[in-house]
């Protein structure tokens, strides 16, 4: 997995930062806007946005003074396509232990069948002997 | 979250959708009894049959697993290995496994989540159900590289926080 996929992916592991994608997946917004619903400092959300920046989950203009911040849908795409990859890869690897849940039943079954018949051997030798 | 922070939580609501995007759910019924199935995610010698993908076995594992005990697996394919490592944060029989994932690249673990495997048994059946997620970071483990000590840190606020 590439590096940024894996900041998308510790960056979107906090509930404040999915808070604001979720706000900005309604329009562009300023820090002070996506500070708003949170008790929390503008210094904070900085923080929370400059995290999200740099995971390329959003996108923040360079030179206006009020410096708007908007929502990235390829790192989220990224993120999803991630998930999709896991979804194939334990797919194919609960494909591959039902085969071996099914072989492991019949060694069971042949296993106690073989002890049956050993036993009947076992009784039938002695009635020979 | 630190905890002037805290009155966020509110708000977060409006963020579990995106948070259910990252979350991966598989369900599947196995025709098997349930010890058996949990068995085959315990005992290592039963997990490598498996685990390898198609075109690939598994020349080397260690595999500890019981809570707090270690895994690693090198999955050998035609053209190169793959190796996936974590920490096994629960192991209770006979229905609930629970374990971190990250693979490795050259020499370094990337990004970590947490899978989940929970057992249900119906009429002598097994239902599994598969939940692999981000990491439920704590500000403290996000800021560690994810690296193999930062399992250990994390495993420590899981079971403190048991």
């Amino acid at each position: 997995m590439t590096d940024h996929l894996s900041a998308a992916f510790a960056a979107l592991a906090d509930p404040t930062r999915r808070a604001i994608l979720a706000r900005l997946a309604l329009g562009e917004a300023s820090v002070g806007e996506l500070a708003e619903p949170f008790d929390i400092s503008l210094p904070a959300i900085s923080r929370h946005l400059k995290v999200l920046e740099k995971a390329r989950l959003i996108a923040r203009e360079r030179d206006a003074q009020w410096r708007r911040c908007r929502i990235e849908p390829e790192g989220l795409k990224a993120a999803a396509d991630w998930v999709e990859q896991y979804r194939k890869f334990w797919e194919e690897r609960l494909d591959a232990l039902a085969d071996f849940l099914d072989a492991k039943k019949q060694a069971t079954i042949q296993e106690s069948k073989g002890s049956r018949d050993d036993k009947q051997r076992n009784r039938g030798s002695r009635r020979r002997d | 979250m630190t905890s002037s922070e805290t009155g966020a939580a509110a708000a977060a609501t409006d963020g579990d959708a995106l948070s259910e995007e990252t979350t991966l759910r598989l369900v599947r019924t196995f025709d098997a009894p349930i010890a058996m199935v949990f068995d085959a995610w315990t005992v290592p010698e039963q997990i490598v049959q498996w685990w390898g993908p198609e075109g690939c076995h598994v020349p080397e594992y260690r595999i500890d697993a019981q809570a707090g005990g270690a895994w690693r697996t090198v999955m050998r394919g035609p053209d190169s290995d793959h190796i996936v490592s974590g920490v096994f944060h629960e192991v209770s029989p006979p229905d609930r496994v629970v374990f971190s994932w990250a693979w490795e690249t050259d020499g370094e673990r990337g990004h970590e989540t947490v899978v989940s495997i929970d057992l249900r048994e119906v009429g002598g059946r097994t239902e599994l159900t598969l939940t692999q997620r981000e990491f439920e970071t704590k500000d403290s483990c996000e800021q560690h590289s994810f690296g193999w000590n930062s399992s250990f840190d994390c495993l420590d606020a899981y079971l403190a926080k048991e």
